[in-house]
């Protein structure tokens, strides 16, 4: 193993158990936390300004759709399971690859059905 | 118990180590930018001018945020905590210091290309927390140039992934050293290379692709109602991802940590090869940022829908073709 390793603790490169994981994602997100709650914090409960800018706006409805976000959201997960499909179709098994398929169909159409019921 | 104590003491020091780079990238790119039009740059705090960055942050902290009415102020917090968390962790993928990253497995590459796709919907979720118009506006042409690039970056990664053979990154970094069919993969990876480097330019809203902030259209778009610690984070996210970005690039297109000779006297060889390579491909950025005027959303769509996306099916029919030749 490389001397910065075990400087550092990384003596064990793969990650399998769950303390090792935990402590990854977790100590993170920690120290960052510590941070941001260093930084002043707005005081003014009332009264606040509308805008940065300072002039009086109204707050306005959100012009775009809401479906657009959800078809966002969709498309990130349909494109990462499909390349996980493309690419783990020789390794993994029938069922894997098929209950796979099957979610990908069906996120696929999902969009269209929700514009329907936000048509309604 | 004592293995884990030092194990979590490497991920906070870790932690405070990307942030600290995050610092030197984005001074490395303000400076480099304004000596390419003729400008100083940053000068004033460090000497010459490096602790500007560091000297940015602390000022935004101490700043009072101020947000609209009816914003959604717990959310926002934690898309800021979260989306620098998020890239932090995907850095504890990239091979920095040896030939695989801190964790390493079995299809890390691919975990780390949904991790990018994961922190880009912070971008386009934020700014529909504030109930503003210009945040909402540059939330709107972020999701369409999200759409517009993604597709060209995974089909231009996957080609990599193709030509390995393999899901994981300790595998894919040797394959720009390789050959397929006689001719050096590197080459045969160039339309893909540049797809990638013009989705991450994309991905991090840099120029000529920061249309969703577009200052003097939209007042900053996206970002017109951060403040305080909120615009501190969101600034250090993009340096961040601008960092890691840039680290994902060099580990599937250039070695990653592989420097020239076939063999490394020790840790330090793959740290600075990694950090050499990756400054190159930011100074390629830079670059590009600084020659290239802001396009129209319609020229953007059109630039990734008419030529960059059919750019990556072309490479993926390119390897499948010398796959079939040989």
């Amino acid at each position: 193993m490389l001397p910065i390793n075990r400087f550092l603790g990384f003596s064990r490169v793969i990650l399998l158990d769950v303390v090792s994981i935990t402590l990854a994602v977790l100590l993170p997100l920690i120290v960052l936390w510590i941070i941001y709650s260093l930084g002043k914090k707005s005081k003014r409960e009332t009264g606040r300004e509308p805008y940065v800018s300072g002039h009086k706006f109204p707050s306005i409805r959100i012009p775009y759709s809401p479906m657009w976000l959800f078809f966002i959201s969709y498309f990130i997960l349909w494109d990462i399971i499909l390349i996980f499909v493309l690419f783990t179709a020789s390794g993994a098994s029938l069922e894997v690859i098929a209950s796979l398929a099957i979610l990908i169909v069906t996120m696929a159409a999902y969009p269209v059905r929700l514009r329907r019921v936000v048509k309604k | 118990m004592m293995e884990y104590v030092i194990f979590g003491v490497g991920i906070i020091c870790w932690t405070f180590g990307l942030i600290f780079i995050a610092f030197i990238v984005e001074w490395f790119y303000r400076k480099l930018m304004g000596h390419m039009q003729h400008r100083v740059g940053p000068k004033l705090a460090g000497p010459i001018g490096i602790l500007q960055a560091f000297a940015d942050f602390i000022k935004l902290m101490n700043k009072e945020e101020i947000s609209p009415e009816g914003t959604d102020d717990t959310m926002v917090d934690f898309l800021a905590v979260f989306g620098v968390w998020l890239v932090i962790f995907m850095s504890f993928l990239l091979p920095i210091y040896t030939v695989h990253g801190l964790i390493s497995f079995t299809g890390d590459a691919i975990f780390l290309i949904a991790l990018f796709a994961v922190g880009s919907l912070i971008y386009i979720v934020t700014p529909y927390l504030f109930k503003s118009p210009y945040p909402t506006v540059g939330a709107g042409r972020r999701a369409e140039l999200y759409l517009s690039y993604e597709v060209p970056m995974f089909l231009a990664l996957a080609s990599v992934m193709l030509v390995t053979g393999s899901i994981t990154i300790s595998d894919i970094i040797y394959t720009p050293l390789k050959t397929l069919g006689g001719i050096p993969i590197f080459i045969l990876l160039m339309p893909a290379l540049i797809v990638s480097l013009i989705g991450v330019m994309a991905r991090i809203k840099k120029l000529p692709f920061d249309i969703p902030e577009a200052k003097t259209e939209l007042a900053a778009g996206w970002e017109a109602e951060l403040s305080g610690r909120r615009l501190a984070f969101f600034n250090l996210l993009t340096d961040l991802k601008l960092f890691v970005g840039s680290g994902v690039i060099v580990t599937f297109f250039l070695g990653g940590p592989l420097g020239p000779m076939p063999f490394a006297p020790g840790w330090w060889w793959y740290v600075f090869w990694f950090f050499f390579k990756v400054f190159i491909v930011i100074f390629f950025i830079t670059w590009i940022a600084s020659s290239v005027a802001r396009f129209r959303i319609d020229q953007v769509l059109e630039l990734f829908w008419k030529k960059v996306l059919p750019l990556s099916i072309i490479q993926v029919l390119i390897i499948l073709a010398v796959w079939w030749l040989v």
